[in-house]
């Protein structure tokens, strides 16, 4: 109970965050996606279920937010990134101090690019444009920026404790 | 416990996602049919959030318009910036002289707007953009209480903005023609010749086409809006103008670019008509 109570808290304020802050600050008309750092945060810190659950939440958080688009798509995109980025946090994590970083560079790539192909699939709606290589570009150099401070946060909502690899850093 | 802090196991692992999957499969299903529910809850968070993100919105505007002087890169974006100043600090001063009292009104008569001629408008704020990277929306600072409706059309200074989508009591969302979801049927002005204009997800262009191969269609034409019967919107108002012309013999139709007509770069207000489409 008290860590789905610190994970709601934890996604309502970047839900908050992304409405009220994020929003205004967007770079060529690109804002950065601080509900995808949170999903992708929450699968380096915390695990494959962890992930998926936590993505699953931000990406209904993002779905209410965008008054136009399909309900459920940002859900189930960060869902499956969130569950994958957790199958590969043990070896990515462990591996290197950078490699999260690393982790969460691709990882939204593979967000947006996600979100484009299903978008056409279940939307009929064609977002791959000339507006998706900025998209990628500054929601990327976003998650490598915030992605360390987000897996602090993240550890603290799931209650875990950083493990032996992470204490010799 | 699904919550629990270490991984259960792999089974139980792809248990979740394959439950989750299935969740946001049935909401994008109840979505597309419109389920009530979903449609008031989507209603009800556009209104929880208008006060919670304008809060937050003033705290950070230095913060925000500090940073978009600082990645702007035209003098056009800078030339917005300041008259966005000019008007906020003309709303607040508004009582205290004749001159600042002159200088609001010629500003709120550009929006005046001649094309629309007897429909009722309602005058709204951009209070923000897009919420996302795929959000080709804005929010307006009215709602249901001053009669705003969906499917509304909305217009600014140079026509065709788009059309509300969503409506709180105090808070609308407005979808934007450059939507790669929205279509407008249009003609050419002065001219015969109907087509439909698309949204690009792009900022100001748009895409025309099913226009008759027949169709006298050149550079600079002024596209407006059919207003044809069930059209979401009222008759001749400007949506842009043609930047170049394809013609396809195989399919025998014309297809061209268009830039808006409205600037959709920094909206300050806009104009909603209260105007339903003809069932």
């Amino acid at each position: 109970m008290k860590v789905a109570i610190q994970v709601g808290l934890v996604v309502l304020s970047a839900a908050v965050l992304q409405r009220g802050v994020f929003s205004q600050l967007g770079m060529a008309g690109v804002v950065i996606e601080v509900l995808l750092i949170v999903a992708i945060a929450a699968g380096l810190s915390a695990g494959d279920q962890a992930g998926a659950i936590t993505g699953f939440a931000a990406g209904l958080s993002l779905d209410l937010l965008h008054p136009d688009g399909p309900l459920g798509l940002f859900a189930l995109t960060y869902a499956i990134v969130g569950w994958f980025v957790g199958r590969y946090q043990s070896s990515v994590v462990r591996s290197s101090r950078w490699l999260p970083v690393v982790a969460a560079v691709v990882a939204t790539i593979g967000a947006n690019v996600l979100y484009v192909v299903l978008s056409l699939l279940v939307d009929q709606r064609d977002l791959l444009t000339s507006r998706l290589l900025p998209v990628i570009l500054v929601t990327s150099v976003g998650s490598a920026v915030l992605i360390l401070p987000a897996v602090r946060v993240l550890r603290w909502a799931w209650d875990v404790q950083p493990d032996l690899a992470m204490r010799r850093r | 416990m699904a919550m629990s802090r270490r991984s259960p196991g792999r089974s139980r692992s792809r248990f979740t996602l394959v439950l989750l999957v299935l969740s946001s499969i049935t909401l994008l299903t109840l979505d597309s049919r419109s389920f009530g529910p979903l449609e008031s809850a989507r209603n009800a968070v556009l209104g929880f959030f208008a006060p919670v993100g304008d809060a937050a919105e003033s705290a950070f505007r230095p913060v925000g318009d500090a940073w978009n002087g600082a990645t702007g890169y035209d003098d056009l974006r800078d030339e917005n910036e300041q008259l966005r100043q000019q008007v906020l600090e003309l709303e607040g001063q508004l009582t205290e002289g004749e001159a600042a009292r002159r200088e609001l009104e010629q500003l709120q008569g550009q929006l005046d707007l001649p094309f629309v001629g007897e429909i009722p408008q309602v005058k709204a704020r951009v209070v923000t953009g897009g919420i996302t990277n795929f959000d080709e929306t804005i929010e307006i600072d009215k709602g249901s209480s001053s009669g705003i409706a969906v499917g509304m059309p909305v217009v600014a200074g140079g026509g065709l903005v788009g059309k509300i989508v969503r409506v709180a009591d105090d808070r609308s969302a407005v979808q934007l023609l450059t939507d790669p979801a929205s279509n407008v049927g249009v003609r050419v002005s002065g001219a015969p010749g109907i087509g439909i204009v698309q949204g690009q997800g792009d900022e100001q262009r748009l895409r025309a086409s099913s226009f008759d191969i027949t169709t006298e269609l050149a550079v600079n034409d002024l596209l407006i809006t059919a207003g044809a019967r069930r059209s979401d919107y009222p008759p001749d108002i400007p949506v842009g103008r043609v930047t170049s012309v394809t013609a396809d013999d195989a399919s025998l139709e014309k297809t061209a670019d268009v830039e808006m007509e409205a600037n959709l770069n920094d909206l300050l207000y806009v104009t909603v008509l209260q105007w339903q489409p003809t069932p």
